[in-house]
């Protein structure tokens, strides 16, 4: 008898049996469902965290910072003194320039900001209000900002100390009448504090609410009133505000693409920290990347995964022992069924193999059943998240790139797994009707 | 001119509970013969041994001494696979309560040794319908065994013996659940299988009526042979 004929007859006596076989399948259809459910929340949760952090400037951006050193001694005998940061603790142009060529195999380029507040800026009878910001070439790159119009701040532009600016769609729109070309145009920005100073605008960013690190202050406000960011070059920055001493105490590192990120950070802390702040007595450099805070999440999501496969593996072999009960039933129940087979032919490997199969198949089916359970629980779960998120959270679901994907790895698992467990638990009921004896079976009543 | 002989038994020895103190011997030496294209019954009381010896017959069953040898090869002591291959190419049983495979239709209950012999399904179809044609159930192939009459299912059960062309077609009180008309509905097909097909037919029966109708009757008690005679198989026809 083949296989293919072995299937169908399982098929069949599966289909007569319908509610008893599918109660059966109740213990596999739940121990797979659940996995697959919790895989796939594990899976589009992992996916969704780094698709977004990819939108938000990629995960090849390392952020370096000068911060206080832990030292205990010193903490328990002074407490919390906050030593005073001066030009001698602060990252100069020149480390960034050694940096540069001593890691080039790692590092892309650097760039430093530096802050000099809000500004307002009184044009086409509106006072308007910008966030000034010193800043390098690749930063608009870096915080994942498009030019609409002209160009962004160049390496020139630094070096020279150039009177550029680079200014939103939303700034050129209040300040400039309809048709009128912004590039070119000087403008008189007034800083929050007293200093005030002029530059060109050289190009025109597109405000994107989602992506905006200033749309939170903005949320309450006018689209007026909103503050948007304005870059200019670092170097004109630090000449405007003279109290900014001669260096930085935080900047981005672009990393090159295919570059870990873990082991870049770890790099660049030793670089720093062993040219320049081994004699540092109150500071030291420390870096954090993205990348690395998601590698942490998605340890801990593994980990919850493996949690609860564990708990569905056990909830599969009670299924399982389920399955091997109700095979036993289904033997005795077709004993003199087994002896007319057995009187008109069959051998005992053929007899084994029919039970066997039946096995398999109500497995298999109840697997196939769970893992589509699973991937709908799935969707239907990140649905519901996103909803929450966006209903209770508005400003952070803007952020978030929800994306759902079932693990293929978990599905292949399971249909082997369902396939095994049938294939175990099958064997001995099976084995039993294979071993009866043709005369006892017959009399069976 | 000399027949084949198809069955022939020496000396069979059937013992139950072998070295234990309740230890029953059913069959004390029996020994017999029958011939290709005969029509034979094997008559006796309830308890006298003719159910194991049809287990022997049948090669459901091992005789624990004595040969047999069925179409002149030795198959008493040969183990279950080829014993299965006996029941399926050399047998067709008959039994009292038509044993049909429930929630299983006509036909393929019918196909069943076929597929066990391993038989194309196109040609176990054509086969299969021949015979149903044959038994007079060509029209109800279809059916499962709960939607068919006593009469019915035992000539669906004959149908199934024949498939495989076996040696001999063994009938155990193939009437005895049948009421006397229905029952003779059943013996007319044994008779034209016979007469037309020349089949080997060997009927178990308790009923000395109904083995009248046979070519030969051997009688056993207590686990021997005690009597042979002939029937009178012309009666029906």
């Amino acid at each position: 008898m083949s296989i293919l004929e072995c299937i169908k007859l399982a098929y069949r006596s599966i289909k007569i049996n319908r509610l008893r076989s599918f109660l059966t399948m109740l213990g596999i259809i739940i121990g797979i469902s659940s996995v697959i459910t919790i895989t796939t929340i594990g899976n589009s949760l992992q996916e969704t965290i780094s698709a977004t952090m990819n939108d938000l400037g990629g995960t090849n951006i390392i952020y370096g910072t000068v911060s206080i050193k832990q030292n205990e001694d010193e903490q328990i005998d002074n407490g919390f003194v906050y030593p005073d940061m001066g030009d001698k603790d602060l990252i100069s142009d020149s480390m960034i320039e050694n940096l540069k060529t001593d890691l080039s195999d790692t590092v892309q380029g650097v760039s430093v900001t530096n802050s000099l507040g809000n500004a307002t800026v009184s044009m086409n009878d509106n006072n308007l209000n910008l966030s000034v910001t010193g800043v390098t070439s690749g930063y608009m790159k870096a915080n994942s900002k498009d030019m609409m119009l002209g160009r962004e701040i160049s390496e020139e532009d630094v070096s020279q100390k150039k009177h550029t600016i680079v200014v939103s769609d939303r700034f050129v729109k209040y300040a400039f009448k309809d048709g009128v070309n912004p590039i070119g145009k000087k403008i008189t920005v007034s800083i929050t504090g007293g200093m005030t100073f002029s530059a060109y605008i050289v190009g025109v960013y597109e405000y994107e609410e989602a992506t905006d690190s200033l749309a939170m202050t903005n949320s309450s406000k006018s689209e007026k009133d909103s503050t948007t960011e304005a870059m200019i070059p670092v170097s004109y920055a630090n000449q405007i505000n003279s109290s900014v001493s001669n260096g930085y105490s935080f900047i981005s590192i672009i990393t090159k693409n295919g570059v870990d990120a873990t082991k870049a950070s770890e790099e660049i802390t030793n670089y720093f920290n062993d040219n320049y702040y081994k004699n540092n007595k109150n500071f030291e450099f420390k870096c954090f990347d993205l990348a690395s805070s998601l590698s942490v999440i998605d340890g801990v999501l593994s980990a919850i995964t493996i949690a609860v496969s564990v708990i569905a593996g056990i909830s599969l072999i009670v299924g399982g022992v389920g399955v091997m009960n109700i095979m036993l039933v289904s033997v005795m129940e077709r004993t003199s069924e087994i002896g007319i087979r057995k009187a008109l032919g069959a051998k005992g490997k053929s007899i084994k193999l029919q039970f066997l199969i039946e096995s398999i198949v109500i497995c298999l089916i109840g697997g196939i059943i769970g893992i589509i359970i699973g991937i709908v629980n799935g969707f239907l779960l990140a649905k519901v998240a996103t909803t929450l998120v966006s209903t209770m959270e508005s400003s952070i679901a803007d952020y978030l790139v929800v994306t759902v994907s079932p693990s293929i790895t978990a599905i292949i698992v399971s249909v082997v797994f369902s396939m095994v467990t049938g294939m175990i638990f099958g064997y001995y009921p099976a084995k039993r009707a294979a071993n009866m004896s043709p005369i006892d079976a017959l009399r069976y009543e | 001119m000399e027949k084949n002989v198809v069955i022939d038994m020496r000396n069979i020895i059937k013992k139950y509970y072998i070295g234990q103190p309740n230890e029953l011997q059913i069959l004390n030496g029996i020994s017999l013969k029958v011939n290709e294209g005969e029509f034979v019954s094997i008559v006796g009381e309830s308890g006298s041994g003719k159910s194991t010896l049809m287990n022997i017959i049948g090669a459901l069953d091992r005789p624990t001494e004595g040969e047999y040898f069925l179409n002149g090869r030795d198959i008493s002591q040969l183990d279950d696979e080829e014993l299965s291959n006996i029941r399926n190419k050399s047998i067709g049983f008959v039994f009292q309560n038509f044993c049909l495979i429930p929630r299983t239709n006509a036909l393929e209950n019918v196909e069943l040794p076929m597929l066990y012999a391993g038989v194309s399904k196109k040609q176990r179809r054509q086969k299969a319908m021949e015979l149903l044609n044959l038994v007079g159930m060509g029209e109800r192939y279809t059916h499962n065994p709960n939607e068919l009459s006593g009469g019915q299912k035992q000539r669906v059960a004959i149908a199934r013996a024949m498939i495989n062309d076996p040696s001999i077609i063994l009938a155990d009180e193939p009437t005895g659940a049948l009421d006397s008309k229905t029952g003779h509905l059943v013996m007319d097909i044994f008779h034209k299988l016979h007469k037309e097909q020349k089949k080997t037919i060997v009927l178990i029966t308790h009923s000395k009526e109904l083995a009248k109708e046979t070519e030969r009757i051997i009688t056993i008690s207590d686990g021997q042979v005690i009597g042979e005679s002939a029937g009178e198989i012309n009666v029906n026809s």
